[in-house]
């Protein structure tokens, strides 16, 4: 089936796998695609001015990711986990050539770069503050000027950083009818340990909201930031008992979504390898390809709301807000060269236990830890994916 | 997706058998018959510029605000199973596909604050994968409104909404929009609005936030996401209110039960246009309408038929009970009958 181009610019209407819906008629497929062109046509205008602010990023002949101009025009921000193994960078804009660009810097923590650019600088983008509301539309450009993909607000902005949510230190007992969470064990050192709360004990209350149970407790945490002090009303042993609680930081936690899971997640296109632990991010359903993750996104008046951060799944992307991106660009990068030896020693780190049976100082059964072992089995599939991608690489450069 | 396509070639394969009695049948009367072309589908919702686009916008907003309250995630200790439903009624009638309730009698219902509410399994009707669950709380549940399924074509804005991946305390349930892609079989619809594993059985709602449909499985590609359609919920309401159980689970288009039938083994013709009639169903749809074996299948409703999967994918599209017209060839000669579509499950017993 030849598929026009004009259809796989777009990668929310994308079409090119329409013919794997088994019950498409060919009259279905001509509204569908007459819409398609129709809603291309009506946004392409939507994302103009924020193109002129895109950059794709090469490396020899290929396409890494895209970036956004900012600052006075002689930087560009853009995926660090893409370009991070590549040689020499390029960068092209709307109707200029390849030009040179430096890497200047590098955001770990949110997987970003900071490029540079010498001689005439390319035309900035105009942030726009305001965080948009639930089901706006965005969009995000191509070079060139028509749109990359589509999306809605999917979900608003949130923190997907574990270690900045407050954590109270209580294991809820499942068994428990409620209402309320009774509490089975607290993590020692934890807030609840220090305010006085013991196993046993049952939550009522967060801040005067009542919880019903674990799933609700979760929730009223979630909009506490750690460092702040909440009362907590409990009952303990038939009496109803008020605690002052200080809110730490969440431990770092391995968390694998379940295999099946994860297969579903790549069902309809390549997700970015890095696409997790960002610290402000808008989830939206548009769908981008990995090698077009940095660019702006705006809203439906053309204004630029954020940049993308990751293709995290099947079903959603995450875009980075323009205030969060500003606050983020006061802070100086890290030094690429110390960004980049970090990076080696974590994938030396990710290959798995060389020293072989005994060899080690491991204590035994450690290669039995289950956290270990999925960590390793991740970490595989990442490795495998890179060869994969190289191996492609190599083939489309014949 | 793959299994499908295995399906479909299995059944040509087994077909090749067959051609070669076939091959006699001759064709002289193909130009009787007056090819009414199918008339193109109507996309019903282009979009014409940047003010069309702005108010699409204020309507998806707009249902998306209105109906997350009212979209739930459905968990069972029992079953380990983790899905959506969609609460339609002030006194917590959910709303959800069999696939989640399955094997649960009790399902913790967790609203997208995270209160948690107990919900009583009640009927399913596997063969749609619906299902219904009753909220055991008194209260003023946020609920939505019922659209209907059965009106919607390829080309239909819609919002879907759904606890992906499981209940998240830390995110409301995500937005998706897209639009219909694609119709049947029977009761289904396919729609670009992606989904993953815990939007099962959350809500997809037209422009207005009424109830069209409730999430069901997805194939490979990104417009393959497939949703039961909320008619068939209408049909079976009184059944599974009851907690009666039914019918079976199937992913597969082409053999799901909720198939519209004629009751015909269908053949091939080697290089000719038109479906051979195999075999007829005894007390099927085709043998009332006098079908026989021998018969060429050329039309349906208009639409020509070329190839036996398109004859599938035209049964596809309607809905047992409905009325078709057949042109059929017999003996050279072209004629027409009327046949009332069956369900797949009340033809064949498996």
């Amino acid at each position: 089936m030849k598929i026009p181009i004009v259809l796989t610019i777009s990668a929310a209407l994308a079409l090119s796998s329409l013919a794997e819906v088994p019950l498409l008629r060919p009259e279905e497929k001509a509204a569908v695609d007459q819409q398609t062109d129709s809603f291309n046509a009506s946004i392409t205008p939507v994302v103009r001015e924020a193109a002129k602010s895109t950059v794709r990023i090469w490396s020899g002949n290929r396409r890494l990711a895209y970036g956004t101009v900012v600052g006075d025009g002689s930087r560009i921000l853009t995926k660090w986990s893409e370009l991070s193994r590549a040689g020499s960078l390029r960068v092209e804009a709307a109707g200029s050539e390849l030009r040179a660009v430096k890497l200047e810097g590098v955001y770990a923590e949110e997987d970003l770069a900071l490029l540079s650019i010498e001689g005439e600088p390319l035309i900035p983008v105009k942030w726009f503050f305001e965080s948009p509301a639930l089901g706006r539309f965005l969009a995000a450009p191509q070079p060139d000027g028509r749109p990359a993909a589509f999306g809605v607000v999917s979900v608003l902005e949130r923190n997907l950083r574990q270690t900045d949510q407050a954590y109270l230190g209580v294991l809820g007992d499942p068994d428990f009818e409620g209402p309320g969470v009774k509490i089975a064990e607290i993590q020692p050192e934890s807030g609840a340990a220090a305010a006085g709360l013991r196993a046993g004990d049952v939550i009522l209350r967060i801040r005067e909201r009542p919880v019903t149970g674990l799933f609700e407790l979760k929730n009223a945490l979630s909009d506490i930031s750690p460092g702040q002090t909440i009362t907590i009303l409990a009952n303990v042993n038939g009496t109803e008992k008020s605690f002052e609680v200080l809110l730490g930081n969440r431990p770092q936690l391995p968390q694998f979504p379940g295999a099946r899971l994860q297969q579903m997640e790549r069902m309809g296109g390549q997700i970015s390898r890095v696409n997790d632990s960002f610290s402000r991010v808008i989830q939206s359903d548009m769908r981008p390809k990995p090698n077009q993750i940095g660019g702006p996104v705006v809203d439906l008046q053309g204004r630029v709301i954020g940049v993308t951060m990751a293709r995290a799944g099947r079903t959603r992307s995450y875009v980075m807000p323009a205030a969060a991106v500003e606050e983020l660009l006061k802070k100086a990068p890290e030094d690429p060269a110390l960004a980049g030896a970090r990076l080696a020693a974590e994938n030396e780190a990710m290959m798995p236990a060389r020293e072989g049976p005994g060899g080690g100082a491991e204590p035994q059964g450690a290669a039995g830890n289950p956290d270990r072992l999925r960590r390793h089995l991740s970490d595989m599939q990442r490795l495998m994916e890179l060869m994969e991608e190289e191996m492609q690489a190599l083939e489309s450069a014949r | 997706m793959r299994n499908q396509t295995k399906i479909a070639r299995r059944a040509a394969g087994k077909n090749d058998n067959i051609m070669n009695n076939y091959r006699s049948i001759r064709w002289t009367a193909a130009g009787v018959l007056v090819a009414v072309l199918a008339s193109p589908l109507a996309a019903r919702e282009l979009v014409d510029g940047l003010q069309d686009l702005q108010r699409l916008e204020a309507r998806v907003a707009t249902v998306a605000a209105k109906t997350l309250p009212a979209t739930v995630a459905l968990l069972s200790d029992k079953t380990g199973s983790s899905g959506s439903g969609v609460i339609v009624s002030k006194d917590g009638l959910i709303l959800t596909a069999a696939h989640v309730t399955q094997g649960a009698d009790q399902m913790l219902v967790v609203f997208p604050d995270g209160k948690q509410v107990p919900g009583k399994v009640l009927g399913a009707n596997y063969s749609r994968d619906s299902a219904m669950v009753q909220i055991d709380e008194q209260g003023e549940w946020p609920h939505v409104t019922l659209g209907e399924s059965k009106s919607l074509d390829a080309g239909n804005w819609v919002v879907a909404l759904g606890h992906s991946a499981g209940f998240d305390a830390a995110r409301t349930p995500p937005v998706r929009f897209g639009r219909v892609i694609s119709k049947g079989p029977g009761n289904f619809l396919t729609t670009d609005c992606t989904l993953i594993g815990g939007d099962s059985g959350g809500p997809l709602f037209d422009l207005d936030g009424r109830l069209v449909a409730i999430h069901s499985s997805i194939g490979q590609a990104l417009e393959n996401n497939n949703h039961a359609g909320i008619d068939g919920f209408r049909e079976d309401w009184k059944r599974m209110l009851a907690g009666d159980a039914w019918g079976r689970l199937s992913l597969n288009p082409f053999a799901n039960p909720e198939m519209p039938v004629l009751g015909v083994g269908m053949g091939m013709r080697n290089g000719a246009r038109g479906v051979p009639v195999e075999s007829v169903v005894p007390g099927s749809p085709a043998a009332a309408a006098g079908v026989r074996v021998g018969d060429v299948i050329r039309w349906l409703d208009g639409s020509e038929i070329r190839r036996a999967n398109e004859l599938l994918q035209v049964l596809a599209k309607r809905q047992s009970g409905d009325v078709v017209k057949l042109g059929i060839l017999r003996d050279g000669e072209a004629r027409e009958v009327s046949v009332t579509l069956a369900r797949r499950e009340d033809l064949f017993e498996e």
